[in-house]
């Protein structure tokens, strides 16, 4: 289980105090996604370094299948168990081929050739990205890095998976092949966590968690959410436009379930 | 009178072996208070047409104008502004005022005009100047830093503004906050933009070009794109989410009339059709 | 020739040099260019591309000869011009050298020309490992070149991108003195930094998330000798003596 138990934590820039997240709890289980949604400022971001460890709570703790971020002596096998992809894939590649890149992480861990050369192949499998083994980084598309960088923590084999913002930067081919991979992932059973400010990424989810000014404003089914357009206005988030649809359909007497998000399953719901 | 691209195309490295055709035959007329959007996927040449329009790149075949002098980098000067992708990646002075102003002091502008100008842009971007305007650059949140750079090119009072994925990685604030400025900017503009996501701008736009492998694959009004969104196939483009609901929904026979971005009218087609209303 | 381990490569350039530099006479360059000569018809690389290396260092060697080969008011000369004569003897001197010149440089270029950056880093960082012992963080430093490496199209990329968003903003680069032009580049050369900075910061996050301690790493690609490679640097090692003990 990845436990955030009653977490707060503030950035002190030059003296003055911003309270990024206050008393939040969460949790995700192995084989749940949990979407953590929220405008600029929510605290989301601060969410993702907490949850391995690099950034520590001022109070509250963070677990990762019983281990505490806080306990340094254990850190390694905690981030073993978490892997984090945050928001520009640039940022985050280290190596000069995509096969090197992957390797990185198992690489840290002393793993021996053979089994280097398994994880690799396994987490390229994972993503998509097979054939590109000895492709430079630079020459890749938005959306095939963003999968590289899911590739590297999937090598490690974590239970867990935070995604922060993942498909922000990304053009709409790129980001339906990120979503794809995580709900790929998702269903081969590691818990996962996928931060965004779009609720159209997080329909699927087992349970939404809505940050706003750093406390949990809603934690639900995502359903529950699309009822409520004031609440996702005040936290800065939009409804997805095929759910006001919906509204207005029920609205207007037609028989057809609230909470689709997806226009094909509108019309399939409708007359099928 | 406008910024008109005629028959325009472009090659990258013309006579290496490593030359690529980009753009073929594209022709685009923007003149005041218009908005024309260019839809393309990655790789569709919208970012190569940006470049050409704003003059930074010849026009390889065609011509291209602007206010009927011939475009080029001199003539596009103060009078075409651009903002990239991404265009935060551009502050870089001490102060959010300095960085805008530099547009205009480069334009020729005295430092004390140019901060004028600076006070107008930042306000018309919804960035108070008095907050802002003696903050570091690198201060600013990501909308914010976005606003600032817009502001930047907005200072220069351009008669034609480019805009390239203008709402890319912003969230629902942000995306509402350029879209507003769009509209402002219409009044003594005309405006250009550049996108792979049609949900944005469609309804706004009064005239849409879809660009697919470098050429035009459809050129035409925003109303076009929603009576028939299958129009945005060519580009390797999804239209959106409400207009794809009415299309599947007409393509099994049910007659949804005339298509509607807004939800609440969509609904109602879709009740009629379905005989619920 | 493009499959010989980086060391053995690295390690011949180095016996290469050695030869090049102790050869006190026409003899011992001779060798060396044989050596070199043989080198380049096994590597297979076009001459033209071999050669082109020369061309940052024209002006050196014109310098090498002119230096060596005129003397200011000798008495006596092969050809006078004005106040300077031709020297024959520092003429030869001056040949000399940029001969040697010419033999190192085009010598590197075939390393380069046949090893990409990643493998001679690579090959680099192994040949210093024995320098762990005394506290050289050998790691840590192949790991920087790497990522420097890793970096270089990224961040040309970006600076070509911010160029073109200045120009926009009509900065212009190629006009005034040296100073203003130098000023010019400020509004691209503070974004670029700023942002290499920031990335460092989320690149040292995002390895550490992935466990990175510096220690202990394994690599995937890890050349080893084959025979063909010690037989190479056999070679080399007794070419390079013989012609040391034997040329005088």
């Amino acid at each position: 289980m990845l436990r955030f138990n009653d977490v707060s934590f503030s950035y002190r820039p030059s003296g003055r105090e911003v309270r990024a997240v206050r008393g939040v709890s969460l949790c995700v289980a192995p084989g749940e996604l949990v979407g953590v949604l929220g405008s600029n400022g929510s605290g989301k971001s601060t969410l993702v370094r907490l949850a391995n460890g690099m950034l520590l709570p001022e109070v509250g703790s963070v677990e990762v299948d019983g281990l505490c971020t806080s306990d340094e002596a254990r850190i390694h096998s905690l981030r073993q168990s978490i892997g984090v992809v945050f928001q520009h894939p640039d940022d985050q590649i280290v190596a000069t081929t995509v096969e090197d890149d992957v390797a990185f992480g198992p690489e840290n861990l002393g793993l021996d050739r053979a089994h280097l050369r398994a994880r690799v192949d396994e987490s390229l499998a994972a993503v998509g990205l097979v054939g590109l083994e000895r492709r430079e980084p630079h020459l890749l598309s938005g959306g095939q890095k963003q999968r590289l960088v899911i590739a590297g923590a999937v090598a490690m084999k974590p239970a867990y998976l935070v995604l922060d913002e993942p498909t922000s930067m990304l053009d709409p081919q790129g980001r339906a092949d990120v979503l794809a991979v995580i709900a790929q992932l998702r269903a081969s059973g590691r818990g996962i966590l996928h931060v965004t400010h779009d609720l159209a990424e997080v329909v699927e989810a087992d349970r939404v968690v809505v940050l706003r000014g750093g406390e949990v404003a809603f934690s639900g089914a995502p359903q529950e959410l699309f009822v409520r357009p004031d609440l996702l206005e005040s936290c800065g988030l939009e409804v997805p436009p095929v759910v006001v649809l919906v509204a207005r359909l029920r609205a207007l007497g037609v028989p057809v379930a609230s909470g689709i998000s997806d226009p094909a399953a509108l019309i399939e719901a409708l007359w099928d | 009178m406008g910024l008109i691209l005629e028959g325009v195309g472009y090659t990258y490295s013309a006579g290496t072996n490593f030359s690529e055709r980009a753009l073929e035959g594209v022709t685009l007329t923007c003149g005041r208070g218009d908005l024309v959007l260019v839809l393309g996927a990655t790789g569709s040449g919208k970012s190569t047409l940006m470049r050409v329009a704003a003059g930074l790149l010849p026009t390889g075949d065609g011509s291209a104008s602007v206010d009927g002098e011939v475009l080029t980098r001199a003539s596009a000067r103060g009078v075409v502004g651009l903002v990239f992708q991404d265009a935060e990646s551009q502050l870089f002075a001490e102060t959010v005022a300095d960085d805008v102003a530099f547009g205009p002091r480069n334009l020729g502008a005295a430092t004390s005009d140019a901060l004028v100008a600076a006070r107008e842009a930042l306000t018309l971007v919804g960035l108070d100047p008095d907050t802002y305007g003696g903050r570091s650059p690198f201060s600013l949140s990501g909308g914010e830093a976005r606003r600032a750079a817009i502001a930047g090119v907005l200072a220069m009072r351009p008669r034609y503004l480019l805009l390239d994925e203008p709402t890319a990685g912003l969230d629902s604030h942000g995306r509402r906050a350029v879209r507003e400025i769009v509209e402002a900017m219409r009044e003594s503009a005309g405006v250009v933009i550049v996108s792979h996501t049609a949900e944005e701008f469609l309804d706004r736009a009064n005239q849409v070009l879809v660009l697919a492998g470098g050429s035009v694959a459809f050129q035409g009004s925003g109303a076009d794109i929603v009576s028939d969104p299958s129009l945005l196939d060519v580009g390797g483009l999804q239209p959106p989410d409400v207009l794809l609901a009415q299309q599947l929904a007409r393509t099994r026979g049910y007659d949804v009339g005339e298509f509607s971005l807004d939800p609440h009218q969509a609904a109602e087609n879709l009740a009629r059709a379905g005989g619920w209303l | 020739m493009h499959r010989t381990d980086p060391r053995v490569k690295l390690a011949m350039v180095a016996l290469y040099a050695v030869l090049l530099f102790s050869a006190r006479g026409w003899a011992g360059l001779a060798i060396a260019a044989s050596v070199g000569a043989a080198t380049l018809w096994v590597s297979r690389v076009p001459v033209r591309l071999a050669l082109r290396g020369l061309r940052p260092v024209a002006f050196l060697l014109t310098l090498t000869l002119v230096a060596n080969g005129l003397r200011w008011r000798p008495e006596s000369a092969l050809l006078h011009l004005g106040p300077l004569g031709v020297d024959g003897a520092g003429l030869s001197t001056g040949a000399f050298f940029a001969s040697r010149m010419i033999l190192l440089v085009v010598g590197t270029s075939l390393l380069t020309l046949t090893t990409s950056p990643v493998a001679l880093t690579d090959a680099l960082s192994r040949l210093m490992r024995p320098l762990r012992a005394v506290r050289v963080p050998v790691d840590d430093v192949a790991m920087m070149f790497s990522i420097a490496l890793r970096f270089i199209p990224t961040t040309a990329e970006e600076a070509e991108k911010i160029i073109v968003a200045q120009t926009a903003r009509g900065a212009v680069f190629d006009e005034g003195g040296l100073v203003r032009r130098a000023r010019a580049w400020v509004p691209v050369l503070i974004p670029l930094f700023v942002n290499l900075f920031r990335r460092a910061d989320a690149l040292a996050i995002a390895m550490e998330s992935r466990c990175y301690t510096g220690v202990g790493r394994t690599r995937l690609h890890e050349p080893s000798m084959r025979v063909a490679d010690w037989a190479t640097l056999a070679a080399g090692v007794s070419l390079t003596i013989g012609a040391l003990v034997l040329l005088p």
